[in-house]
């Protein structure tokens, strides 16, 4: 692929997502998404909310904050003026996410007389529209390095001259690559690590072992690195998108089979566009009768198509159009264009390709199951964090998480002081209450200095009496003693019974209690 | 247009099967001795019984939720989610549900759209066992049944623990480290039946199965 660098203009709102929402520029406003802030008002930022911090923490900082989520319609809705104030200067907008759209140069310089009137004309038109908030604009080569230029545009528009990128870039921060979608923090904390520090030091390595060692981001990062940036604008080379479209001799009646065809078309499509490091976020979807009736519709979605995305459009585009009363003969040609395209940074590696179908099949049947059982009865493992069974992984309703939010898996290490693994496979959902006696038939308690009154010889564990062949323990545990209603002082003891039964018991203001059973 | 031919020849089959062909879902190595396959059949139900029943039923589901099968846990409501990652299940593909009484339409729904399912044993009533078994073999999921009570699910293949015997535990020494385990199939499907010894779990060994070998039949206190 041969690098077509387009120059490039960057206009970056930060914290749009606030901005859309906040009242009046005084309004103290903080938007979360996934329990993380991803934006605040000027206001919330001057208190000392950062990006990134837990609600906790940003009420901490910022008392009277007002936190709501983040609501993507009404970002979009509230950047239309934006757009219709920059439409004047260039009509291909590309529009990143709202809060950031960016440009080709190259008309807009030639008519508006150089770079510096286009910077002129811009920073005039944003101040027609959003006077209160301060826009960054950033002009470089490619729209990588002229995104990450409108982020360091902080004072005064940033113009990064013809050429200049690998100069620019070789003094910055690796961790700048990470703001611009580049790389993962992941993998510029491993970078980092490596002792490279600067998106220069990345540059000065050879590109094969970058490749080899960091895979097809690696490599992107560092042909970025190296003042290459080779994403051509979806907006300016149409042609160049891939294109499927299939004719029917025998014109389709119904809308079913018509639909199939997309499904098989879309999977092409994504596989093609995944293979080059793309996923689209916006396409073109139409389709012909044998009297030359016609529907097209442009579907865009920010997250990018998957191959059932397609298909689900399809299916309500067609259905609604063989509804109404413009189809009288059968469906000869469906085509699939793609318009708009961007990265693929790789967070929906589950969703592509043969996994496909399985996760999308177990989020349908999820709902399904939430409809027969009850939202509270339908629930999934998360990580969490305790010492006690039960505690390092809760299980919550499934309304409550991101079915597709890999993170979940990411454990806590094992906090000191729970009992070593393994852990039971059974722990009970209420205490279960236990008897633990002695030789003598005597209860057994625990004294304060953690010791046994005698060793353990009967366990009545649901009425029935079982004889201690083996056990372990007492191990005291005094959790949470800062908090004088949750505290908890109890001691634990392993037990193996007659019947080869091994389980974890508690004892806790001198009653035994069952936590767990290995079965 | 051949290629709409091929469309309209396609055999319209549920979701989950679009995703993989194969018949046969993989178990970890020290298991597969155990199923004549190889691996658990799709369409067919396992019971696990015994003392490591439930063990058991995680380390054979093990290596299908790894592979990206979701995993749906019908009726054990008590089971531990540490257990699952303990034997090496990721999380993000597992969902359970609390039925109750409707457990027959959601084993229904689990079996649409979950390649494997867990149930307990306890859930299903004698009557409705004939029902679900033809549901199962309808569908392209691998059915686990665990629980003693699995006296009147006639399942394709029946697995029983036995004998668990524990080893790092003493007379108030140690702790629980590593259970051996003799696990017995039998079931409709198996001519005769046969046994394994199985470490289970082991004491180190992510997917917690490990085949009883000479070398590791005593384990080493450390």
């Amino acid at each position: 692929m041969s690098p077509a660098v387009v120059r490039t203009m960057t206009v970056v709102i930060p914290d749009w997502p606030a901005v859309a929402l906040q009242h009046s520029s005084d309004d103290p406003l903080v938007v979360l998404e996934r329990g993380r802030v991803i934006a605040a008002s000027a206001v919330a930022l001057q208190q000392g909310v950062r990006h990134g911090d837990r609600r906790r923490s940003a009420t901490r900082s910022c008392p009277s904050a007002r936190v709501v989520p983040r609501d993507v319609l009404a970002e979009v809705r509230a950047f239309e003026p934006v757009i219709a104030a920059l439409a004047d200067i260039s009509p291909r907008l590309e529009i990143d996410q709202p809060g950031i759209v960016r440009f080709d140069m190259r008309g807009p310089t030639r008519r508006l007389g150089g770079e510096q009137g286009v910077v002129d004309a811009v920073a005039a038109a944003l101040a027609t529209c959003c006077s209160d908030q301060t826009a960054h604009i950033g002009v470089a080569d490619g729209p990588t390095v002229s995104l990450l230029a409108a982020r360091l545009a902080v004072q005064a528009p940033l113009v990064i001259p013809v050429g200049g990128s690998a100069e620019f870039l070789a003094r910055r921060p690796i961790g700048d690559v990470a703001t611009v979608n580049v790389l993962t923090s992941e993998g510029v904390d491993l970078l980092v690590r490596l002792g490279i520090v600067t998106i220069g030091d990345l540059a000065a390595l050879d590109p094969r072992d970058v490749l080899v060692r960091f895979g097809a981001e690696g490599a992107r990062a560092h042909r970025i690195a190296t003042g290459i940036d080779d994403r051509p604008l979806a907006a300016i080379e149409p042609a160049s998108l891939p294109e499927l479209e299939r004719r029917f001799d025998d014109p389709l009646t119904t809308v079913t089979p018509a639909v199939f065809a997309i499904r098989e078309m879309s999977g092409e499509l994504v596989e093609a566009l995944s293979s080059a490091g793309l996923s689209c976020t916006s396409l073109v979807l139409s389709a012909e009768t044998e009297h030359s009736e016609w529907t097209e519709q442009h579907w865009y979605r920010a997250e990018g198509f998957n191959a059932s995305a397609i298909v689900d459009r399809a299916r309500w585009q067609l259905d609604a159009w063989a509804a109404g009363s413009a189809v009288s003969a059968g469906i000869v040609l469906v085509r699939l264009r793609v318009v708009g395209v961007r990265p693929d940074v790789g967070r929906q590696d589950g969703f592509w390709g043969g996994i496909t179908a399985a996760d999308e099949a177990a989020t349908r049947a999820v709902a399904r199951l939430v409809a027969i059982c009850g939202e509270e009865q339908v629930r999934v493992p998360v990580a969490s964090g305790g010492r006690l069974p039960g505690e390092r992984c809760i299980w919550v309703p499934v309304n409550t998480v991101d079915l597709a939010d890999a993170s979940r898996d990411e454990l806590a290490p094992v906090w000191p002081g729970s009992v070593a693994r393994p852990a039971p496979t059974s722990v009970p959902i209420s205490p279960e209450p236990v008897e633990v006696l002695g030789p003598d038939g005597s209860l057994l308690s625990v004294s304060g200095r953690g010791d046994l009154n005698t060793d353990p010889d009967v366990v009545v564990i649901g009425g029935r009496r079982r004889r201690v062949v083996a056990w372990a323990g007492p191990w005291p545990l005094l959790d949470r003693w800062w908090d004088r209603r949750g505290r908890r002082r109890l001691a634990r003891l392993q037990v193996v019974l007659d019947d080869g039964s091994a389980h974890l018991l508690a004892v806790e203001q001198r009653r035994w209690s069952l936590m767990g059973t290995h079965d | 247009m051949a290629a709409f031919a091929d469309i309209q020849s396609m055999p319209v089959r549920p979701a989950a099967s679009l995703a993989v062909g194969e018949r046969v879902l993989p178990v970890a190595d020290a298991l597969a001795s155990l199923f004549p396959e190889g691996g658990l059949v799709r369409g067919q139900m396992v019971a696990c019984a015994g003392p490591a029943a439930r063990s058991l039923a995680l380390a054979l589901v093990a290596r299908s939720v790894v592979e990206g099968r979701w995993l749906a846990i019908v009726g054990c409501d008590d089971l531990s989610a540490e257990a699952l990652v303990e034997s090496g299940i990721p999380l993000r593909r597992v969902v359970s549900a609390s039925p109750g009484r409707a457990y027959i339409d959601a084993i229904g729904a689990g079996l649409d759209g979950f390649e494997v399912v867990i149930i307990d044993a306890a859930l299903i009533a004698h009557s409705a066992v004939h029902r679900i078994a033809q549901r199962v073999r309808s569908r392209d999921a691998v059915v686990i049944v665990v629980g003693a009570a699995s006296g009147g699910v006639q399942t394709d293949i029946a697995l029983t623990t036995h004998d668990p015997a524990w080893e790092g535990i003493g007379w108030g020494t140690g702790r629980l480290v590593a259970r051996r385990v003799r696990v017995e199939r039998a079931g409709r499907r198996t001519p005769r039946p046969i046994a394994r010894d199985l470490w289970l779990p082991a004491q180190h060994s992510a997917i917690d199965v490990e085949e009883v070998t000479a070398a590791s039949s005593r384990l080493r206190m450390v």
